[in-house]
């Protein structure tokens, strides 16, 4: 059954077009990879589902409830939570007071401790997150996330400038915490991560979907190759 | 009722406005350009006025004595946005988001205000002063008056929006400081020295509120903090015309000293500064940015 | 996962510290035990300040207008309408509560610069009214005859100690209540409004709920610390509650005591108020020093004489072993 159905979903700001109607239907336990070349439309659609962006046409039906996208604090308040682009998180403040801002919101402030150890945080707890070296700073941003308990987690290039073993540990944390019941909407430019990672993919280009089946499918389609033929030869040099 | 009034009250609001523009349009210039808020702008317009008090009071000619506060104001101007501005925009941290730069660029502004206020206060004390009007006489027409010091402050914002404008559009610096207020990364990368674009601005500015304060402090009683008051409607202009934007500066700050002058005239003179202030409330409630704010101002 | 001074023991000190300043305040002349007052009121205005500002981050010119709806509210109803101060005292602090909600709601619309620039109006609004009002505010010549707070028969000390041990105790209160608040739920949402507000919304942070709760806790306490100023001065004018008097006193307080610190601002105010107060210095060098010390604190230690305290404190407590992650002084003037 599906947890998260996007119907019909167009997003423009002035003239120009970031969604041209986006129709997707991500199952309930999947790990589920969308990829696309830059202004794609991949941040956006993330935008517009977690309640940032209000799109200009379309719906987003979420286990089974209408009337979405809501505003972003009622999408947390249903379990759907994102991550961003730029790691954020609260750079002025300690670890620990990060993740008391987390738990404020936090259905179950207990499973803070469990998340501290699982993302490497406690070394870290009282040093500044500005001051962190970038892939910790990375998994206390995807540690906030988690706090809230969501039911999709919607990571927006969780990879991005991370070393081949950091990705790879990055990988294993989203794998444990799928395991645990979080379906994941995973936003990744480095392909082969994500070819790894997910059940199903889709392949957004210019505001549409161009294609969605699994993985191997995926690698198969000309149309696919066409879009991302220099990149996914500069990925596999990686 | 009273209609007859109205042409009258019209050309005075017309010579208010225009001071309030001429403050404006240096408060929207470095804003716009620079992005700083420049509480001290009110300072610069004070200082105007008591330098050409003092030069007066010496004997001087109060156009020559205007001139020589015109540049000594400008000197002050450097003075501050190298004091005031420039180290709280290279300390650490400026720009690391959140906290970020908007709350200590405010604070410092507020402070370097202060400073002036009160070393004007120490110089001069508190009581109010005037500057002897260098000029006498009106037009009369059959429906109003208007004194010969009205009109040339209405034509001093008329040269100085000409100056302005020829320096932003005729001139190379010009380019330069309207590309920074465009795209301040972009104008660093193709070469623009931000140095000569921050004085100019600042310059500009300083002497636009000199002007402003030595011609209002012919007509209105002077007194250390009589800026604070024209700096705070400058800001109401500026929400009305857009920061940023020259023509709505002048265009806001006539509107506004119309709008007061016949709230003054119609209404009662206690509540004309309440009024102001509650446009300006009234008009970041319609439009939190202001009617033409650009996203950019709530860094 | 609270900080790491536990609430009790910040309440246990902060009692220590108050009965310690009663002790000494009562063993001081007039004169002095006036400065203590002042001081302490102040403390209270910057202390409750700096939850709006130092912790979410709001640049509000409102406040002394603020002061005053408190001290006139009082000097109303126990000079016009017969009230006792200590029914006086909670009515002032609720109705500048209410009004404060009022103008965080209007002022919570915008950001920045503007909400800086919208709340100097709100500010000038006010004082203008209480200039305005002349029949309730007694305008220029303010507010005469002003009832001080009844003393309690047990209670035998000078009217003037009375008045600083009311003052040292408001201070306690707000002192203990800031902290509640920065510890609640609320003060964690405030901390990640002030950081990175679009990041808070996306954690589910009730943005509009924590930043009016901030605003709204400024303002009461705002409204008590002007009560208590009324009935102890017996006398109050328009000239007390401008914009740039008390409400550019306050931000000097906080930033010089330290942003984002409790006891900070009460350094703040003890050194900005009660000093000059003491050595008798003119109010325009006072006033000119406040711009100085605000804009050198601002430009070479934002976080104010609580970070300088607390990095010589750090460095002075590390000396004997070797600093494990070595860069606790950075981190202190940056965050």
């Amino acid at each position: 059954m599906s947890l998260l159905e996007i119907k019909g979903v167009e997003a423009r700001f002035g003239g120009v077009v970031a969604l041209a109607g986006v129709t997707l239907d991500i199952p309930e336990g999947v790990i589920f990879g969308l990829i696309g070349p830059n202004g794609a439309g991949k941040t956006t659609l993330i935008n517009v589902v977690s309640g940032l962006v209000k799109p200009t046409a379309g719906s987003v039906t979420f286990a089974g409830e209408d009337g979405g996208p809501w505003p972003i604090a009622r999408s947390v308040s249903r379990g759907i939570v994102r991550t961003f682009q730029q790691t954020r998180a609260f750079l002025g403040l300690t670890v620990r007071e990060n993740l008391r801002i987390a738990a404020v919101s936090s259905p179950d402030p207990s499973c803070i401790e469990e998340l501290v150890d699982a993302c490497g945080l406690g070394p870290v707890l009282d040093r500044t997150a500005g001051d962190l070296p970038y892939a910790t700073l990375r998994h206390l941003g995807i540690a906030l996330a988690l706090a809230l308990k969501p039911r999709l987690l919607l990571l927006d290039e969780p990879a991005v400038g991370l070393e081949a073993a950091q990705v790879e540990r990055l990988g294993a944390l989203i794998r444990r915490w799928h395991a645990s019941g979080i379906t994941v909407l995973l936003v990744e430019h480095n392909v082969r991560f994500l070819m790894e990672m997910s059940d199903r993919v889709a392949v957004l280009d210019r505001g549409a979907v161009l294609f969605e089946g699994t993985p191997a499918e995926c690698q198969e389609r000309q149309e696919v190759i066409d879009v991302y033929l220099g990149r996914r030869h500069a990925d596999a040099a990686h | 009722m009273m209609l007859e009034l109205l042409p009258q009250q019209l050309a005075n609001g017309l010579a208010l406005g225009s001071t309030y523009a001429l403050v404006a349009l240096g408060l929207t210039l470095i804003f716009g350009v620079l992005l700083i808020p420049n509480f001290a702008h009110g300072e610069f317009y004070m200082l105007g006025a008591f330098v050409t008090y003092a030069l007066v009071a010496t004997g001087l000619n109060f156009w020559l004595a205007m001139a020589t506060a015109v540049v000594l104001v400008v000197l002050i101007g450097w003075i501050v946005d190298r004091v005031v501005f420039q180290p709280v925009a290279a300390a650490p941290g400026h720009d690391s988001g959140g906290h970020g730069s908007g709350l200590s660029l405010m604070i410092s502004a507020l402070a370097g205000s202060i400073i002036l206020q009160q070393l004007a206060t120490i110089i001069w004390g508190t009581e109010a002063r005037t500057i002897p009007a260098p000029m006498t006489g009106m037009v009369r027409t059959s429906l109003f008056t208007i004194t010969y010091l009205q009109i040339t402050i209405i034509a001093t914002l008329a040269v100085a929006w000409t100056a302005v404008w020829l320096v932003l559009h005729r001139s190379r610096l010009g380019l330069a400081i309207r590309a920074t207020s465009q795209n301040r990364d972009a104008a660093l990368l193709m070469g623009i020295s931000m140095t000569r674009v921050r004085l100019a601005t600042f310059a500009i500015g300083a002497a636009l509120g000199a002007v402003a304060g030595a011609l209002l402090g012919a007509t209105f009683p002077i007194y250390p903090s009589m800026g604070v008051n024209p700096v705070l409607k400058a800001f109401v202009v500026l929400v009305i015309g857009g920061i940023g934007s020259l023509p709505g500066a002048i265009v806001g700050g006539l509107v506004l000293g119309m709008v007061e002058v016949m709230v003054a005239g119609y209404g009662s003179s206690q509540f004309q500064d309440i009024g102001t202030f509650l446009i300006l409330v009234a008009v970041l409630l319609i439009r939190p940015q202001g009617l033409f704010g650009r996203a950019q101002v709530e860094r | 996962m609270t900080g790491s001074n536990s609430f009790p023991r910040t309440v246990i000190a902060a009692s220590a510290v108050f009965i310690a300043s009663c002790a000494v305040a009562l063993q001081l002349n007039d004169y002095y035990l006036y400065v203590v007052t002042i001081g302490a009121i102040f403390a209270v205005l910057a202390v409750s300040f700096d939850v709006l500002l130092g912790y979410t981050g709001y640049l509000s010119l409102a406040h002394g207008a603020l002061y005053g709806l408190g001290a006139y509210s009082c000097a109303v109803l126990t000079a016009n309408h017969g009230f006792g101060f200590w029914t006086a005292l909670p009515i002032a602090g609720l109705i500048t509560g209410a009004v404060g909600a009022i103008v965080a709601l209007l002022s919570f619309r915008t950001r920045g610069l503007y909400f800086a620039v919208l709340t100097l109006g709100i500010g000038l609004i006010g004082h203008q009214l209480f200039l305005v009002f002349d029949e309730v505010t007694g305008g220029v010549g303010g507010f005469v005859g002003i009832p001080g707070p009844e003393q309690p028969d047990w209670l035998r000390v000078s009217p003037t100690a009375y008045s600083a041990l009311l003052a040292l105790g408001l201070l306690w209160v707000t002192f203990v209540a800031a902290a509640a608040f920065v510890r609640s739920k609320l003060g964690a949402a405030c901390l990640a409004i002030r950081e990175d507000i679009t990041l808070a919304r996306a954690l589910g942070i009730r943005v509009a709920g924590a930043r009016l709760a901030a605003f709204t806790f400024s303002a009461v306490f705002a409204g008590l610390a002007g009560a208590l100023f009324a009935s102890m001065s017996n006398f109050i004018a328009p000239e007390s509650f401008t914009v740039l008097g008390t409400g550019f006193q306050l931000v000097a307080l906080v930033v010089v005591g330290g942003m984002g610190t409790l006891w900070g601002p009460i350094v703040g105010a003890i050194l900005l108020t009660a000093l000059p107060e003491a050595l008798r210095v003119a109010a325009t060098y006072s006033l000119l020093a406040y711009g100085v010390l605000l804009l050198v604190f601002v430009i070479f230690a934002p976080k104010g004489i609580a970070s300088l305290l607390k990095a010589a404190l750090k460095s002075f407590r590390k000396a004997p072993r070797p600093a494990p992650d070595a860069t606790p002084l950075r981190r202190e003037v940056t965050s």
